[in-house]
């Protein structure tokens, strides 16, 4: 009995201390909780008193300053800044816009940063994986105290961030990503992801209407009667295909080929020869990873078709070199070319951009920098509308960036989000092509006026940013009265 | 008096002693070092947050989902030899369910995550009842392609799907942002938490510790199974199904309680994330290509060990750590190649898991206990009498070994 007592007594207590000492481990672990950020909640600036000193424009005006002594950080998301083309455009413009800001203001109102306040820009590497993205994106807000970011590439990415987005009411402009998805949650669940915002491009659903447009204008003038298309079979496409499916029958006498090219394509000589022996005049595309190959097979094979809708790598300005020039006489939807005059801004950017790195930016870097400089604008305007002298809050930047249109673009003249109660919400106002100019039309061209040993980005449509007419592949023979005739 | 034969397995005849008995075990102090190390790693994970910032939270969770999809692979693989090359099947199902019966239904993640990883039990049913006709190569091909069809049936059904998915399973970029388990004041989370940065803080943390409890708890789960009766059979199957069935016992259901047990634990895994870190896509849950997941899951448990699971857990570790190590070289060139390291990824990984596979086949685990052993014997100043370090009778050897002799047979079949 006295053994039984003292094992029971003696188990009892090792049993509590066992779970006296776990319980007390756990429940200290968790009240430690995590560490704490210096710049807690996500506001994203670093707050200085704000001065009143004046700097005088270089007409003289004194522009107000009520910001002075702040400095607001923004951060890319962009996939592969280093290297790969998109995420190295929107990095590379998002610099340069901050240095534009940083030294003559805002546009249209001028002065040094934003009325004062110092932009300092970071970047963030998404590696074009959607976790990724979400863990820049906190780290470019919370460690970084970014107050915006700008950028991702894909729509998973930029989905992935709408919780972290909502969490620490952080403003996010999306530059490089098509897909309509976040626009419509922005509609749906308003109060919930009021924060994310699209400069550019427009929505896929836009693109296949805005390609609809084109080969309405065009598909006549062209010489254009039977078509076929093929869209790589991948997410950014699924509405374009959607779009453009029961509506492109209309506009060619037959369309003996519509498919979805799977995205791992590699030889493209059945795909050819099928659409070759349908007899059409052109051959609709839509491709993004597999385009490489498929350009080169097309001309190496002297195809008797013409080819083009959205081919994202003649896009890049080095595919030329890539392909050694086999790109000739494709033509693609784009933004803005290095040759495209789509403001009076838009040159003077691409030469500049050109002389700092040595290329030319695709159409992320564009956007990136007309988002920078329209979120200063917009920062700037309600600063001064409502006599602040301090940096405006996040919900007022989602009021900002609603209420005033950025009119100093260098893709689209003017800048203006669809409001909330818009299908697609906090998306770029587009309408059409003709009356907007954009998307522009791209063919790569031969011009030695430009440059002797390069292709040329040229331009054919719409006509207010028409920088060449189109060209015809040299091996096609054509009757005499086709408009390659005349 | 209590003869030797009442006496329990735990070396008691009383309840009292067997209780003792039991606190003994649990003692730390009086445990195998290598359970020691596994508590100190528990132990570790729990204290982690501490030493992490809320925004540095998301690859800690992240890791410890990835540890219940390693582990849930594992239990059909590892265990019984049946290879799986698609596993994310499984936790795909589980998160899309849940996350479509809360956005199209309106059902709480409460609710939807059981459902969830009871709709990836009838997965694992119907995958586990033709597996019983396929042999090992063709196994692998069924389980390889699934997840690629559930990716097409994603866009195939993107605007709609009558009845389950009314507005459509959302194609290539998911069905939408289905409700937070945890989140700030105001979120409309499952369990709303403090405002601004605290509820930042807490929400991580909530996320983290309840990732880690149901890790844990799957860890539990599987490894009683497994060290169970039914546990040996399973290791019987992988060895010799022959045998198994010459001891009258039907393989067959063990197999099929084997994948259903996997492809649940896999889903409730799969729906959980969903409502907390991961935002349902087929490039989120499935990975890169449909399929990165479930490739990355495999090269977990042979890092770490197959048919252990616990080597899944550390493999995860190798997995990420390996991740953080080489990308943060990204200033170290290759003379020859010009190429940063960190640009490698995930080269370095792979041939880290080609090298195990090579050396030493029973994973990371195996090898260090073994080691450990051999350190203990070498400081008692025995000689260590074990299987050598990398090599030995590995659980992936055997499975190697099963699908060479399941090939020879089909190659024989067809002469």
């Amino acid at each position: 009995m006295a053994d039984r007592s003292e094992t029971r007594g003696g188990g009892g207590r090792d049993r509590r201390s066992f779970l006296k000492y776990a319980g007390a481990g756990g429940a200290a672990a968790i009240a430690a909780g995590c560490k704490t950020r210096d710049r807690p909640g996500g506001s994203g600036f670093t707050t200085t008193p704000g001065g009143s000193g004046d700097e005088e424009t270089s007409e003289g005006t004194p522009v107000p300053q009520p910001l002075e002594g702040n400095t607001i950080r923004i951060g890319s998301l962009a996939p592969q800044p280093d290297s790969f083309p998109i995420g190295k455009s929107i990095w590379d413009s998002m610099q340069m816009a901050v240095e534009d800001i940083n030294q003559n203001g805002i546009p249209g109102i001028g002065g040094r940063g934003i009325l004062g306040a110092k932009l300092e820009p970071l970047s963030g590497n998404t590696e074009a994986s959607p976790g990724t993205a979400r863990e820049e994106f906190n780290r470019l807000v919370q460690k970084e105290g970014c107050k915006a970011t700008f950028g991702t590439f894909l729509t998973q990415c930029t989905l992935q961030i709408f919780n972290p987005m909502k969490a620490t009411q952080t403003v996010h402009i999306t530059t490089a990503a098509t897909g309509p998805k976040p626009g419509r949650i922005v509609h749906e669940r308003y109060d919930e992801f009021k924060w994310h915002f699209r400069a550019g491009p427009i929505n896929s659903y836009d693109l296949a209407a805005a390609e609809l447009e084109f080969l309405n204008i065009y598909a006549d003038q062209l010489g254009w009667s039977d078509a076929a298309v093929l869209i790589e079979n991948i997410a950014p496409f699924d509405p374009f295909a959607e779009t453009l499916k029961p509506e492109v029958g209309n506009l060619f006498d037959s369309v003996p080929v519509f498919k979805r090219s799977s995205s791992g394509t590699i030889n493209w000589t059945p795909l050819w020869d099928e659409v070759e022996s349908a007899d059409v005049d052109i051959n609709l595309i839509g491709q993004a990873l597999t385009g490489t190959a498929a350009v080169k097979q097309w001309a190496n094979q002297s195809r008797d078709f013409e080819m083009g809708g959205i081919h994202v790598p003649s896009q890049v300005y080095e595919f030329w070199e890539e392909v050694s020039g086999a790109c000739q006489y494709v033509f693609t939807m784009n933004a803005v070319t290095p040759q495209t005059e789509n403001t009076e801004r838009t040159q003077p950017f691409m030469k500049r951009y050109r002389d700092r790195f040595d290329t030319f930016p695709v159409y992320s870097g564009p956007i990136t920098y007309d988002a920078v400089r329209a979120y200063a604008k917009a920062m700037g305007r309600y600063v001064l509308d409502n006599d602040m002298e301090e940096v405006p809050t996040n919900e007022a930047m989602v009021e900002a960036l609603e209420t005033y249109t950025f009119e100093d673009g260098i893709v689209l003249p003017s800048i203006q989000f669809t409001p909330p109660e818009a299908d697609f919400a906090h998306e770029p106002q587009w309408t059409l092509m003709k009356d907007t100019g954009v998307p522009v039309w791209q063919q790569w061209q031969v011009d030695e006026e430009v440059t002797d040993d390069y292709g040329v980005m040229h331009s054919f449509a719409p006509e207010q940013n028409k920088t060449s007419d189109y060209t015809y592949p040299d091996w096609i023979d054509y009757p005499s009265d086709h408009p390659a005739n005349q | 008096m209590a003869t030797e034969s009442d006496e329990s397995v735990l070396g008691g005849s009383t309840s009292a002693e067997r209780r003792r008995a039991v606190l003994e075990k649990l003692n730390p102090l009086e445990m195998p070092i290598r359970f020691q190390l596994g508590l100190l790693g528990i132990v570790g994970f729990v204290l982690l947050p501490t030493q992490l910032y809320p925004d540095q939270m998301g690859r800690p969770t992240n890791l410890l989902f990835l540890m219940m999809f390693a582990m849930s692979w594992d239990v059909v693989s590892g265990y019984t030899g049946q290879l799986s090359f698609g596993h994310a099947f499984f936790f795909a199902v589980g998160g899309y369910t849940s996350a479509i019966l809360d956005l199209q239904h309106g059902i709480t993640p409460v609710i939807g995550i059981p459902v969830g990883m009871l709709l990836a039990g009838v997965g694992g049913l119907l995958i586990g009842i033709p597996a019983l006709r396929l042999r090992g190569p063709y196994l692998s091909l069924v389980t390889l392609i699934i997840p690629i069809i559930l990716a097409k049936l994603f866009t195939l059904f993107n605007n709609s799907l009558p009845v389950l998915a009314p507005e459509g399973l959302g194609g290539r970029n998911g069905p939408g942002l289905p409700t937070q388990l945890f989140g700030i004041d105001g979120s409309g989370a499952v369990l709303e938490l403090a405002e601004g940065y605290s509820g930042i803080q807490q929400t991580a943390l909530a996320n983290y510790y309840l990732a880690l409890g149901l890790m844990l708890l799957i860890l539990v789960v599987l490894l009683a199974v497994t060290r169970s009766s039914a546990g040996d059979v399973f290791t019987a199957i992988r060895e010799d199904e022959d045998a198994v069935a010459a001891a009258g016992l039907d393989a067959s259901r063990f197999k099929l309680f084997a994948f259903v047990l996997s492809a649940v634990v896999g889903g409730l895994a799969g729906a959980v994330w969903v409502h907390t870190v991961q935002t349902p896509s087929p490039l989120g849950i499935l990975g890169q290509d449909d399929i990165q997941t479930s490739i990355d899951v495999i090269i977990m448990s042979i890092l770490g060990g197959t048919g252990t699971i616990v080597g899944p857990i550390i493999g995860a570790v190798v997995f990420a750590l390996s991740a953080v190590v080489v990308g943060g070289l990204s200033d170290v060139i290759i003379p020859v190649a010009d190429v940063a390291v960190a640009d490698l990824r995930p080269l370095p990984l792979l041939a880290a898991a080609m090298a195990t596979l090579v050396f030493a086949p029973g994973g990371v685990l195996r090898a260090n206990i073994r080691l450990g052993r051999r350190i203990l014997a070498s400081a008692r100043g025995d000689e260590y009498e074990g299987e050598p370090i990398g090599g030995g009778d590995s659980a992936l050897g055997q499975i190697i070994e099963k699908y060479r002799a399941e090939l020879r047979e089909i190659i024989d079949e067809r002469r």
